[in-house]
C-alpha cells in the first residue's frame, strides 16, 4: 500500500530536477526578472508552492491534510490552506525556519513528527521545504515573496530606546550588615539579580537578601527575610526597589519590597500557603505579580496591597513571572513548559507561547521589551517575539537542562545549566564564549548594568564573577557572612597582631639607630686618630717613624672598617624604615574595625528602626483600636445617655402620673365628701319623706297608685 | 569469687525457670548465631530462643542468661550488644542446664562511618513508607514528588531529592528546615501526614545526612548482598505471647548490620500473629502466620505457629505409608492437628479414577473393588489406572493449558495448533521425561508446522512476555512486577527481570513456504536494555549467575540450567503442580505464584517430592503413584474436631468440583452418550480437545481454561448458580438422558427396579444406595406411575446431586 503512494514523489522529485537543469534560458530569464524586481539575485529559480511543494505534499501529507479530512484543521493541499495554518496557529513563517512549525515537524525537531510513524523525508525533499520557507513562501514562479520577518533585524537592540532614569544610580546608602543567620554550610542560592542602572548585585541567602557592590564586591547590606527562604529577586525598573519572593515550602509564601537606598521595608504582599516561586513588580510600580505551586498568578495593587487579579491558566507550578521593561506585558511560565503573555491591566491573555517540552526555569526580557528569552529543563533557550507571540529562535544551550537565562542590557544573553556550564550568547543565539566554571551546579546567572560583568550563583552557595569578555573568572566569594560580632573580634585580633608587630619593628629600628650612633662616634674617634697619625707622619721626622707608619695604616684600616659597618647599618635601617608599613596597616585595621563597629551599631539602629516601624505600625493599630474602643465608649455613653433620658422620661411620666394621682386624691376626697353629703342628703330626704307619709296615709296611697 | 557470683546467680535463675516450665528444653538458640559489630555506631539485638521437647518455643530475656567473656570488647545492655574495642570474644548463654556460645567480633570500634545515602538514608524512605506503592513510590509519584518503589533506583532518587526541584526538597544550609524533613514530621501540609518524630532515628539519620552535605555515595560503597531473619520459626503457646525477630543485613564489603529497626515487617495473618514495626510478634488466635521482612531489595520470611495454652493433644498411632505421610504428619504434629480417617473403598475408587484417568469407574468395578480382600488392592488400582491411556490425556490437557495451545487469527493457525497438540500428546504418551519436554520446547527451532515444538515461540511473540510465561509455567514465578519496579513481595529486581528476558532477545521469526507457517531461529543478535540504567543486560538466570555463552544459543543455555536436577525451582514447581492436581491444593498455592511472601505450607514435603521427582529422572508417573498411594491422599473429607478449619496442611481430603471437561465426559459416560466437538470425531472426549478456542456452552459455564494466559487461575472450579441452573434446566443433562436411553436398555435387559437403582448409584456415585435412600425412593413408585419415568427421574436427580458433581 505504502510503496505506490511514495513512488510519485520520487518521480516528481526527479522530474523537478530534470526540468531545472536543461532550461538554462528560463533560469536566466527568471534571474533577470528577479534582479529587475530587486529580489536577491542568486541566479537560481526560487522554490514555489505550485511547482515544487505541491507534489511533495500530495505524496506525503495530503492523505490527512486535505480539504475533506483536514486533520488538525490543516489543509496543506492549497497554498492558502498552508498559509492559514492549523488549529494551533500558523505553521510557516516567511524566512524563519525556527518559527515554522511545519519545518520542526518535518525535521522531527518537535512533536508531532511528520509524516506520522514514518522516517523523515529524504534530505533533498526537506531542502525543498527549507528553501521555500527561506525564499519567502512563494505561491508560484511569478509570485512575490512574502516579506520575511527579518529576525536578524529584530534581534538588534536600539540603545536609544532604553531610557535611563533621572538622577544618580540608586545605591544603598547605609544598610545593616548584620546577618540574620550564618550557617556552617552554604545552601543553594536560588535568587540573583543585578540592578539595571547601578553596580549593585542582590543575592538570596538564607532568610536574608545580601547586596554587593558589583565592582568592588563589597558587602553593602543585608536585608532580613524572616519569612523563610527567598527564591526570586527582582529590581524595579528604576533600580530603586528590590523585591524578594519566597517563604517556607508547603507552608507560607510572601513577597517583600524594600527601598534599595535606605533599606526600608516598604510592604509585604501575598498570603500564600506555599512558597512564592516567582514574582515581579511592574515598572510603573503599580502592581506586583506572583506565582507558585498553587498554579495561580496573582496580581496585587501596591497602592492598596489588595489582590486585583487572579489568573487561572497554568497547569503546573508557576515558575517564572516577569513584566516587560515597558510595563505593557506580563510573561508567566510553568513547570509544564507553558508560557503565557498577559495584558497586566485586564489580565487578558495575549499569547500562549508553546514550544518547551520541559519545565520553564526562568524568563528574561530584553531591555527594549521586544524579545523574551525563556530557559527550560528541556535543554533549550527560546527567544520569543512579544508583539507577534511567536518563536524566533530556539537552541540547545545546556543539554540536560537550562536553569537560568538573563539578558544583558546590550542584548547579549548569559545562561547556565545542568551540564555545569555558564555560557554567554549573542542576540542571535550564537555562542560567544563559555565561562570557566568550577563550582557545583550553577543555578542563577546575571549580567551587570553595564553588561561588563557576569555573576553566577551555585548549589553550594558560592558566587563566581567574570568579566564578560574573558572566560577566566575574576573572583569567587560566598554569600554567607559571619555575624558582625565575630567579624569584629577577628578585626580586633588582627589589629592587636599588627600593633605588636609594629612595636617589634619600632624596637628594631631603635636598636639600629643606637648602633648607628655608636658606630658614628667610633668612626669620628678613629678619624681623629687617623688625622693625628697623618699629622705625625707628615710632620718632622722623629724617631720611630716606621711605627708611625704602622699606626697610620692601622688607623686607616679601622676607619675603613667602621665606615663599612656604618654603611651596612644604615642600609639595614633604611630597609627597616622602608618596610615599616605598620602605621598604614594599623590605620587600615583600625578603619576596618571602626567600619565594622559602625556597621554593628548601624545594624542595631536599623533593627531598632524596623522594630520601631513595625511597632509604629503596631502603635497605629493599637491607636486605631483605642480610637475604636473610645468610639465604642462614646457610643455606649450615648446609649447610656439615651437610656438615662428614657429613664428620666419614665420617671417624669411616673411623676406626672403620681402628680396626677396626687391631684386626683383631693378630688376623690371631694367626691367622697360629695358622695357622703349626697347620701346624707338622701337619708335626710328619706327621713323627711317618712315623716311625710306617716301622718298622711292618703298621700301615700296616692303615691302608690301612681 | 566476684566473677563467679553473676554466673552462679544466672545458674540459679536458670534453675528456677526450668522448674517452672513443664517441658524439658531440647534446644537453645542465640540469634544471630555469630555477632559482628562493624562500626562505632553498630548495635545488635540479641534474641535467645529455647525450644521445648514438645516443639513449643519460648523467647528468653537475654539479660540474665548471657555473659560476655570479655566486657572490654563489647557490652550488653537491655538485650543490645554495643562495641567497646576491636577484638574477639564470645557470648555464653546458659539456661536449664544447656549452654550455647556465640562468637562476638568487633571491628572498627572507634570508626564513625559517614551517613551513606544508599545504606542509611534510602532505608528511611522505605521504613517511613514514603516510597510505598500508595505514596511517592507510584510510577508517577504523589503530589509532584516521585521516589522509586521501595527504593530500587537510588541514583534516580538521589537526583529527585537533591537536584530535581533545586532549593525545594533539601536545604543544606539549614538541614532541619528541609522540606523532606518538614513533610515527614508533618510540620507542614503533607498528604501522607506524620511519618516520623523529630527525635526518631529516622529523622536524625536524614538530618545528619543533610547536614553533612547530602552527598551521594562513592561508587565503591558497599552493596547490600542479602538479609536474614532470626529466628526462622516460632511455635508460640497461648495468645499474647511475644517473640522478637531480628533482621541481619550482609554487605559486599563483608560487614554485617542489625537492620531490624529499618526493616519493614508484614504479617500475612494478623489474627494469628501481629507484628510491630520493630519486629516484635504477638500471638493471637490459634493458627499459622507468615512474617515477612523487607529491607532494601530483599524479602525474607519466618513462620509462626500459635497454639492454645495448655492444649491436650495425643498423636494417634497412624501409619505412614510413605515419605509423604511422614512429612505431612510432622507438620500436623506441630500444629496439634489430627488427620482424618482413611476414606472407604468406594470413595477411594471414585476419587482415584477421576483424578488419574478423568472417568468414573464402571458399576461392576465398584462391586469387585469393594469385595476384593487383597490388602494392596488400592495400590494395584492406582497402578492399573496409571497404565490407562486416559492418564496421558489428562496431562496433555494440563500442559496444553500451560502452553496456551489455541489458535489465533492470522497468528497461530489451527493446523499449527493441531500439530503442536499432537506433538505434546506424543511426548506424554511415550512417557518422555518432563525435563526433556521442556528442553525441547525452549530450544525449539524451525518451522511451526514441521517442528511443532517451535510453536512455543509463535504462541507468544513478545520477548518480555515469553520470559514471564517461561518463569510462570516452568518455575512457578510471577515476575511481571519486576518489569517496571523491583518486586514488592519477592526478591526479583529489574536486573533479574531484564537479565532473564535477555535469554529470549535473539529469537528470530520469518515466514515459511506455507502461509500458515513461521520459522523460528536464533538471530544471534538483539539485546534487552534496562529501562532505568539504559544498559544492555547480559542474560542472567533467575536468582542465578550470568552464564558464559561461548557463542551458544541463549535458549539452549537457559534450557540446560532450567531443567538441571539442581535447579532450585523447576523440580519443586513441577512436583507442586502434580501434587495440586491430586490434593486439590498446592503446597504452594496458587501453584504458579512462588514467592517469599507466599511460602510453602509444608516445605519439607515439597522438598521431598522434588527430590523424588529428580531421582525418578522426571518420570512424573512415578511421583503420581507415590502421591496416590500415600495415606494422606486416601484421607476422608470428613473432618475431626481438630482439623475442621485446616485448609493448608492436608489433614483431610478436600472436596473439589470436578473440572469442566471431566464432568462432561463423566455425564456422557454414565448416560452412555457421545459428544461432537468441532474438529474432532464424534465420541471424542472433552479432555481431548486440541484447540483452546474450541468450547461448548457447558464447558465454558463450568470454567474451562480459555488458554488465553498461562495462569493457573484459567481453570475455574468454583461452583456457581449458572452451573447449577444449567445442570437442572439446561439441555446437556436432559438431552443426554433421553438420547442415551440407559433406563430403557436396563429395563429391556429385565433388571428389577432395585437393581437398576443400584446400577445407577454405582455408576454415578461408585457406591450402592443406602437402605435409607432405597426406602425413600420406593415411595415414588406408586401403582399409577410409570417405572421408566420414575427411574429416569431418579437418574436425573443423581446427575444433579452434589455427590455427582464433586470429587470427594
Amino acid at each position: 500500500m505504502k510503496h505506490p503512494a511514495r513512488k510519485p514523489a520520487a518521480t516528481m522529485g526527479q522530474g523537478l530536477l530534470e526540468r531545472f537543469t536543461p532550461t538554462a534560458a528560463a533560469t536566466f530569464l527568471s534571474c533577470l526578472i528577479g534582479s529587475l524586481l530587486g529580489a536577491s539575485a542568486q541566479g537560481q529559480t526560487k522554490i514555489n508552492y505550485n511547482d515544487h511543494l505541491q507534489p511533495l505534499i500530495e505524496a506525503n501529507c495530503a492523505k490527512c491534510h486535505n480539504p475533506d479530512k483536514k486533520k488538525a484543521d490543516l489543509d496543506l493541499t492549497s497554498f492558502q490552506g498552508a498559509l492559514k495554518g492549523s488549529g494551533s496557529g500558523v505553521i510557516v513563517v516567511s524566512g524563519n525556519l525556527d518559527g515554522s512549525k511545519l519545518w520542526k515537524a518535518l525535521t522531527h525537531a518537535e512533536e508531532p513528527f511528520m509524516p506520522p510513524n514514518r522516517p523523515k523525508l529524504a534530505d533533498k525533499d526537506l531542502d525543498v521545504f527549507k528553501q521555500w520557507i527561506l525564499d519567502g513562501l512563494l505561491e508560484n514562479a511569478g509570485a512575490k515573496a512574502i516579506a520575511a520577518a527579518k529576525p536578524g533585524l529584530d534581534l538588534a537592540l536600539n540603545p536609544q530606546e532604553l531610557a535611563r532614569p533621572e538622577g544618580p544610580p540608586p545605591m544603598p546608602k547605609q544598610l545593616p550588615l548584620e546577618p540574620v543567620v550564618h550557617t556552617a554550610r552554604g545552601g543553594a542560592i536560588l535568587g540573583l539579580a543585578a540592578s539595571p542602572w547601578a553596580p549593585l548585585l542582590a543575592v538570596a541567602g538564607q532568610k536574608q537578601v545580601l547586596l554587593f557592590h558589583a565592582d568592588t564586591l563589597e558587602l553593602l547590606g543585608i536585608l532580613p527575610f524572616e519569612e523563610g527562604q527567598p527564591v526570586d529577586l527582582k529590581f524595579s525598573r528604576n533600580g530603586k526597589l528590590l523585591l524578594a519572593s519566597g517563604g517556607r515550602g508547603a507552608r507560607s509564601g510572601r513577597v517583600v519590597l524594600w527601598n534599595v537606598i535606605t533599606g526600608e521595608r516598604l510592604m509585604t504582599v501575598g498570603q500564600e500557603y506555599d512558597t512564592v516561586l516567582a514574582a515581579d513588580i511592574r515598572p510603573d510600580q503599580s502592581m506586583v505579580a506572583l506565582g507558585g505551586p498553587n498554579r495561580l498568578v496573582k496580581l496585587f495593587s501596591t497602592r492598596t496591597g489588595e489582590l486585583v487579579q487572579k489568573i487561572k491558566k497554568h497547569t503546573d507550578w508557576v515558575t517564572a513571572v516577569a513584566f516587560s521593561p515597558n510595563g505593557q506585558v506580563l510573561a508567566t511560565a510553568d513547570r509544564n513548559g507553558g508560557i503565557s503573555l498577559w495584558d497586566p491591566d485586564s489580565a487578558q491573555e495575549l499569547f500562549t507561547l508553546a514550544g518547551h517540552k520541559g519545565a520553564v526555569t526562568e524568563l528574561s526580557w530584553r531591555a527594549d521589551s521586544k524579545l523574551l528569552a525563556s530557559a527550560s529543563e528541556d535543554g533549550t533557550v527560546k527567544l520569543w517575539d512579544a508583539k507577534e507571540g511567536r518563536q524566533l529562535k530556539s537552541w540547545r544551550a545546556h543539554g540536560p537542562g537550562v536553569l537560568s537565562v538573563s539578558y544583558a542590557p546590550d542584548g547579549q544573553l548569559v545562561t547556565c545549566g545542568r551540564d555545569n556550564a555558564v555560557t554567554v550568547w549573542n542576540g542571535n543565539g550564537g555562542k560567544v564564549r563559555s565561562l570557566d566554571f568550577h563550582g557545583n551546579l550553577p543555578l542563577r546567572v546575571a549580567f551587570t548594568h553595564d553588561s561588563q560583568r557576569v555573576f553566577a550563583a551555585d548549589f553550594a552557595g558560592h558566587i563566581t564573577v567574570w568579566a564578560a569578555v574573558q572566560a577566566k573568572p575574576v573572583a569567587r566569594f560566598d554569600a554567607d557572612p559571619l555575624p558582625l560580632a565575630e567579624q569584629i573580634a577577628t578585626a580586633q585580633n588582627h589589629l592587636k597582631e599588627i600593633r605588636s608587630r609594629a612595636e617589634q619593628t619600632a624596637r628594631q629600628i631603635g636598636a639600629l639607630e643606637a648602633q648607628q650612633a655608636q658606630i658614628k662616634a667610633e668612626l669620628e674617634t678613629a678619624n681623629a686618630v687617623l688625622e693625628s697619625c697623618r699629622a705625625q707622619v707628615a710632620g718632622p721626622t722623629t724617631n720611630g717613624l716606621p711605627l708611625s707608619v704602622l699606626v697610620l695604616t692601622n688607623a686607616t684600616q679601622k676607619v675603613s672598617v667602621l665606615a663599612q659597618t656604618l654603611a651596612a647599618v644604615q642600609t639595614k635601617l633604611a630597609k627597616a624604615r622602608r618596610e615599616d608599613d605598620s602605621a598604614a596597616a594599623i590605620d587600615e585595621a583600625q578603619s576596618t574595625l571602626g567600619r565594622l563597629q559602625a556597621a554593628q551599631l548601624w545594624s542595631r539602629i536599623y533593627k531598632a528602626r524596623e522594630t520601631l516601624a513595625s511597632s509604629k505600625g503596631e502603635r497605629q493599630k493599637v491607636a486605631a483600636s483605642l480610637q475604636a474602643s473610645r468610639q465604642a465608649i462614646i457610643d455606649a455613653e450615648k446609649q447610656l445617655d439615651a437610656a438615662r433620658k428614657a429613664a428620666l422620661d419614665a420617671q417624669s411620666q411616673i411623676k406626672t402620673a403620681k402628680a396626677d394621682s396626687a391631684q386626683q386624691q383631693p378630688a376623690l376626697k371631694q367626691l367622697d365628701a360629695e358622695l357622703q353629703s349626697s347620701q346624707a342628703r338622701l337619708a335626710q330626704w328619706l327621713r323627711e319623706y317618712q315623716k311625710l307619709i306617716q301622718p298622711n296615709g292618703d298621700l301615700a296611697q296616692k303615691q302608690s297608685a301612681h | 569469687m566476684k566473677m563467679l557470683t553473676p554466673i552462679l546467680s544466672v545458674f540459679l535463675l536458670g534453675m528456677t525457670f526450668c522448674a517452672r516450665g513443664n517441658e524439658a528444653i531440647s534446644e537453645l538458640h542465640v540469634y544471630p548465631p555469630a555477632l559482628r559489630l562493624c562500626s562505632a555506631k553498630a548495635r545488635q539485638r540479641v534474641v535467645v530462643q529455647a525450644m521445648q521437647s514438645d516443639g513449643i518455643t519460648r523467647e528468653l530475656a537475654p539479660g540474665a542468661l548471657c555473659v560476655l567473656a570479655n566486657t572490654n570488647i563489647a557490652r550488653l545492655a537491655n538485650g543490645m550488644l554495643y562495641p567497646v574495642a576491636n577484638g574477639q570474644t564470645e557470648l555464653r548463654v546458659s539456661f536449664a542446664g544447656q549452654t550455647i556460645v556465640a562468637p562476638v567480633t568487633v571491628t572498627n570500634a572507634t570508626v564513625q562511618p559517614p551517613v551513606s545515602f544508599r545504606l542509611d538514608v534510602m532505608p528511611v524512605f522505605t521504613k517511613a513508607g514514603c516510597n510505598s506503592g500508595a505514596c511517592h513510590g507510584t510510577s508517577r509519584g504523589k503530589d509532584g514528588f516521585h521516589l522509586s518503589l521501595f527504593g530500587f533506583d537510588p541514583e534516580g532518587d538521589y537526583f529527585r531529592l537533591t537536584r530535581e526541584q533545586i532549593g525545594r526538597r533539601v536545604n543544606l544550609a539549614i538541614p532541619q528546615e528541609s522540606l523532606i524533613v518538614q513533610k515527614g514530621l508533618g510540620a507542614v501540609q503533607h498528604t501522607g501526614g506524620v511519618r516520623f518524630a523529630t527525635n526518631s532515628d529516622l529523622c536524625q539519620t536524614l538530618v545528619r545526612w543533610l547536614a553533612a552535605g547530602a552527598n551521594n555515595d562513592p561508587t565503591n560503597v558497599a552493596r547490600l548482598e542479602g538479609i536474614d531473619i532470626f529466628p526462622k520459626t516460632a511455635v508460640l503457646e497461648g495468645s499474647n505471647v511475644q517473640q522478637h525477630f531480628i533482621v541481619q543485613a550482609r554487605y559486599s564489603d563483608g560487614t554485617e548490620r542489625d537492620v531490624t529497626p529499618l526493616a519493614v515487617f508484614l504479617s500475612n495473618n494478623e489474627i494469628v500473629a501481629r507484628v510491630s514495626d520493630q519486629g516484635a510478634v504477638t500471638a493471637g488466635q490459634r493458627g499459622e502466620a507468615f512474617i515477612q521482612a523487607r529491607f532494601g531489595e530483599f524479602n525474607v520470611g519466618a513462620q509462626i505457629i500459635v497454639i492454645p495454652k495448655g492444649l491436650q493433644y495425643q498423636w494417634p498411632d497412624v501409619p505412614a505409608y510413605n515419605y509423604i505421610d511422614k512429612a505431612v504428619y510432622a507438620k500436623l504434629k506441630r500444629l496439634r492437628l489430627l488427620p482424618s480417617d482413611v476414606c472407604d473403598d468406594s470413595t477411594f475408587l471414585r476419587r482415584a479414577s477421576l483424578d488419574i484417568i478423568g472417568q468414573l469407574p464402571e458399576a461392576e468395578a465398584v462391586t469387585n473393588f469393594c469385595q476384593d480382600t487383597n490388602p494392596h488392592k488400592r495400590e494395584h488400582l492406582v497402578d492399573q489406572l496409571l497404565d490407562r491411556k486416559e492418564f496421558a490425556d489428562l496431562w496433555v490437557m494440563k500442559w496444553a493449558e500451560l502452553l496456551e495451545i489455541r489458535s489465533r487469527d492470522n497468528e497461530v493457525y489451527p493446523k499449527a495448533v493441531l500439530l503442536y497438540y499432537e506433538w505434546l500428546r506424543d511426548q506424554i504418551e511415550t512417557n518422555v521425561p518432563l525435563d526433556r519436554i521442556v528442553q525441547q520446547l525452549l530450544t525449539a527451532s524451525g518451522s511451526t508446522l514441521r517442528d511443532p515444538a517451535a510453536n512455543y515461540y509463535q504462541v507468544e511473540p513478545d520477548t518480555l512476555k515469553l520470559a514471564e510465561n517461561t518463569a510462570q509455567v516452568f518455575l512457578g514465578m510471577r515476575i511481571q512486577c519486576a518489569q517496571c519496579h523491583n518486586h514488592p513481595f519477592d526478591r526479583w529486581t529489574l536486573n533479574d527481570y531484564y537479565g532473564f528476558a535477555a535469554f529470549f532477545a535473539q529469537i528470530g521469526r520469518k515466514p515459511g513456504d506455507d502461509p500458515r507457517e513461521t520459522v523460528i531461529f536464533d538471530r544471534h543478535d538483539g539485546e534487552v536494555t534496562h529501562p532505568v540504567t539504559k544498559k544492555v543486560m547480559p542474560p542472567k538466570f533467575l536468582g542465578g549467575e550470568v552464564p558464559k555463552l561461548n557463542g551458544e544459543s541463549r535458549r539452549a543455555v537457559l534450557a540446560r540450567w532450567l531443567t538441571a536436577p539442581d535447579n532450585p525451582y523447576f523440580a519443586r514447581n513441577v512436583a507442586n503442580m502434580i501434587w495440586a492436581q491430586f490434593l486439590g491444593r498446592g503446597i504452594i498455592e496458587p501453584v504458579d505464584d512462588v514467592r517469599i511472601s507466599n511460602p510453602a505450607s509444608n516445605p519439607e514435603l515439597l522438598d521431598a517430592l522434588a527430590t523424588k521427582l529428580v531421582a525418578y529422572k522426571f518420570d512424573f508417573k512415578k511421583l503420581v503413584r507415590d502421591i496416590c498411594t500415600s495415606r494422606t491422599y486416601q484421607l476422608s473429607p470428613i473432618p475431626n474436631d481438630t482439623n475442621a478449619d485446616d485448609e493448608r496442611n492436608f489433614s483431610h481430603a478436600e472436596i473439589r468440583r470436578i473440572r469442566a471437561e471431566v464432568l462432561l465426559d463423566c455425564i456422557s459416560q454414565v448416560t452412555q452418550t457421545q459428544d461432537k466437538f468441532p474438529g474432532l470425531p464424534r465420541g471424542a472426549r472433552a479432555v481431548d480437545i486440541a484447540d483452546g478456542n474450541t468450547s461448548t456452552y457447558f464447558l465454558t459455564t463450568f470454567g474451562r481454561a480459555s488458554r488465553g494466559s498461562v495462569c493457573s487461575c484459567e481453570v475455574k472450579i468454583d461452583p456457581n448458580l449458572s452451573q447449577a441452573l444449567h445442570l437442572l434446566n439446561g439441555s446437556t443433562v436432559q438431552n443426554k438422558l433421553e438420547r442415551g436411553g440407559v433406563i430403557k436398555k436396563l429395563l429391556k435387559d429385565g433388571m428389577s427396579k432395585d437393581a437398576i437403582i443400584r446400577e445407577l448409584y454405582e455408576r454415578c456415585y461408585s457406591r450402592p444406595p443406602t437402605p435409607d435412600e432405597l426406602t425413600k425412593l420406593d415411595g415414588f413408585f406408586t401403582p399409577a406411575s410409570q417405572p421408566q419415568q420414575v427411574l429416569n427421574d431418579v437418574f436425573w436427580a443423581l446427575l444433579n446431586s452434589k455427590e455427582f458433581v464433586f470429587n470427594h
